[in-house]
């Protein structure tokens, strides 16, 4: 199986969270759980849909990671600019 | 410019305090996302990728002085200290917090502005041409009936939930500056036959999936009867248009699907139920608002120190000969503010910036500000005898860059680095290709040629009718450039043909030079890039981009 961690958007300003493996959400893609098996991605999916109902997160959904990185990265550049932010200058 | 009376005001407030009320429910959790997400798009509030996104409402691109430090106060206390201007003459925030939205609506309300209808699938903000009311080829001024289609659209129950997004744009000269024919409703003003204001309309014009140029529906239509047609082409969509099928939703597939004729006969039958209505505008009426956009008092000017300056200071004749626009009162020009700084992010603007120029606006222009859909704004109403005070001033604050519809005035959508739908980035694109493009202007002088470049399919870039036009896709994981030529959005308007295959991220910059190189070697004259094209074809570049001849 890939290797994939969860994500969502934090309800309250919007910011990019990534499902830590004690379920709650860091901004660093670092902290991430990285599921091993399809049943644990489904266990994790399932709380953070929990929280999604509760309110406190939107969107929940899986990211892949890019297995030839030496950091934790998501293969889809979309996911990379999520994780890191904009590639241009803000402001 | 047009000021709200006691019932905008009324209704912008009420509407921050029915949001604030919507979101106090939803952060309770007494509303879920899938109810609270119609509620907060209706008040301009999209989730992108890092944050909450407010697109405010700027109608026909009209801004007082005192509106333009109210945003910047906004960038300031709610944003990261800038605001990204649109290609709908609007403005987006791009780092809003939630419980941020109620009180940025009530500030926007405390200055006559809002964030309403600019999502959903609604009649969004009617745009016009910046030039409005000042341009010397103007045969009248758009922006009242532009006030009368805000005015009649706000709110408009019977059109707040369409088949899909709908977008309206007026111009008021024969030279098409509001891109019409690419509108799902285009008004151009002309006189009829015994010299009565009304319109040409055109119907069913748009980009995106399916780019279609729009066609003719009536030939002339009286003034007064502004409302009424469009109410019967508005309703006539209404009913028949295709809600099955998202990308067939916009009325271009209607219209295309039924044919012109036929339409036509939809709405003509229609009209004739309404047009002696409530809905045909009262002259009284029409007076009342055009009052509202008279000219300010302008002075009587001496012009000879302008063209003293030009002569004296060749920075600031290039800028001059570049980012003015000829104004139909005598000693006066309308200025360009280009937002588009070598190397910058197109439409990008400082809090600082914003509040510099307001006070510009008070100082040199009469208090308005204009928003360009080309993401520039305007300064409608300078004396030519206090430019080079002025030029110098924008100088200082970056915002003189001598290119207005030059080959580095390049429109861009926010892309892939802030856009929840886009496929690819556009700004870094724009930013090469301002960087490496500039210097061959300098020495070339490409003169008039558009880039539009956008980070999807959904063309907000409206790259289909730049004269060279960019679609970033995502094709087998990796950003994928596909080019069009040809495209324009005057009133020569066409839609741009792809070249061939697309190009990659590190490869767009450099096939976009080759096209320019290209047209130096084969154009005739001072010939523009557009005309060169019409007259040689996209041969000569499809054999230089990919050696097919």
């Amino acid at each position: 199986m890939a290797q994939i961690v969860i994500t969502g958007n934090r309800l309250h300003d919007g910011a990019v969270v990534w499902r830590e493996p004690d379920g709650t959400w860091s901004h660093d893609i670092a902290n991430a759980a990285i599921y091993p098996s399809e049943a644990q991605l489904a266990d994790g999916l399932d709380a953070g849909r929990l929280e999604e109902a509760e309110g406190r997160i939107i969107g929940v959904y899986e990211v892949e990671l890019d297995a030839g990185e030496s950091r934790v990265a998501p293969v889809r550049l979309r996911e990379r600019i999520r994780a890191d932010g904009p590639t241009v200058s803000v402001g | 410019m047009y000021a709200y009376d006691s019932l905008d005001e009324t209704l912008v407030r009420e509407r921050a305090v029915q949001f604030r009320d919507q979101v106090g429910r939803r952060v309770s959790g007494e509303l879920s996302e899938d109810e609270f997400k119609p509620l907060r798009l209706r008040n301009g509030l999209y989730l992108q990728l890092h944050a909450y996104m407010l697109r405010v409402a700027i109608p026909y691109g009209l801004l007082s002085s005192d509106q333009l430090r109210a945003l910047a106060r906004i960038a300031r206390r709610y944003d990261r200290d800038y605001g990204h201007f649109t290609t709908r003459q609007n403005i987006q925030f791009n780092w809003i917090k939630l419980a941020d939205a109620p009180d940025i609506l009530d500030e926007l309300a405390e200055a006559g502005m809002h964030a309403i209808q600019t999502s959903g699938n609604c009649i969004r903000n009617t745009t016009t041409d910046q030039f409005a009311g000042v341009a010397a080829d103007e045969i009248e001024d758009p922006r009242p009936w532009a006030e009368i289609i805000r005015q009649w659209s706000t709110l408009h129950p019977e059109f707040s939930f369409l088949p899909r997004k709908f977008k309206v744009a007026i111009n008021g000269s024969p030279n098409d500056r509001a891109a019409i024919a690419v509108h799902d409703i285009g008004l151009s003003m002309l006189h009829g036959p015994t010299g009565e204001t009304g319109f040409r309309v055109w119907v069913g014009g748009g980009l995106g999936r399916t780019p279609m140029i729009a066609e003719e529906i009536r030939g002339f239509l009286p003034a007064n009867d502004l409302l009424s047609y469009l109410e019967a082409i508005l309703r006539v969509y209404n009913i028949e248009g295709r809600r099955d099928n998202l990308y067939k939703s916009r009325i271009k597939i209607l219209v295309s699907a039924l044919g012109i004729e036929r339409f036509r006969e939809l709405v003509e039958a229609e009209w004739a139920e309404i047009r002696d209505s409530s809905l045909r505008l009262d002259e009284a009426e029409v007076s009342r608002i055009r009052a509202q956009f008279a000219p300010p008092a302008y002075e009587v000017v001496d012009s000879g120190l302008f063209a003293a300056k030009r002569i004296e200071d060749t920075a600031f004749a290039r800028w001059a000969a570049r980012n003015l626009f000829p104004h139909k009162q005598p000693g006066h020009a309308a200025v360009t503010v280009s937002l588009k700084p070598i190397g910058g992010v197109p439409g990008d603007m400082s809090a600082d910036q914003m509040e510099a120029l307001a006070d510009l606006a008070d100082e040199y222009s009469y208090g308005e500000i204009r928003v360009a859909h080309r993401q520039n704004l305007v300064l409608a109403h300078v004396p030519q005898s206090r430019l080079y005070d002025l030029w110098r001033a924008l100088d200082s604050l970056g915002l003189a860059t001598p290119n207005l519809l030059r080959v580095t005035d390049i429109v861009a959508c926010p892309g892939l680095d802030f856009c929840g739908l886009a496929t690819a980035r556009s700004i870094p694109v724009a930013q090469r290709l301002s960087e490496r493009l500039a210097e061959i202007d300098d020495r070339h002088d490409l003169r008039e040629l558009t880039i539009n470049i956008s980070g999807c399919i959904n063309s907000c870039a409206h790259h289909h009718v730049g004269h060279i036009g960019i679609l970033g896709l995502e094709k087998s994981g990796k950003e994928s450039y596909q080019v069009t030529l040809g495209g324009s959005s005057a009133e020569d308007a066409a839609i741009g043909k792809i070249v061939g295959r697309g190009f990659g991220a590190d490869e767009i910059v450099a096939a976009i030079e080759t096209i320019v190189v290209t047209w130096l070697e084969l154009r005739q004259g001072d010939e523009r890039f557009l005309d060169s094209l019409r007259r040689i074809g996209q041969e000569p570049f499809r054999a230089a981009l990919y050696g097919t001849g």
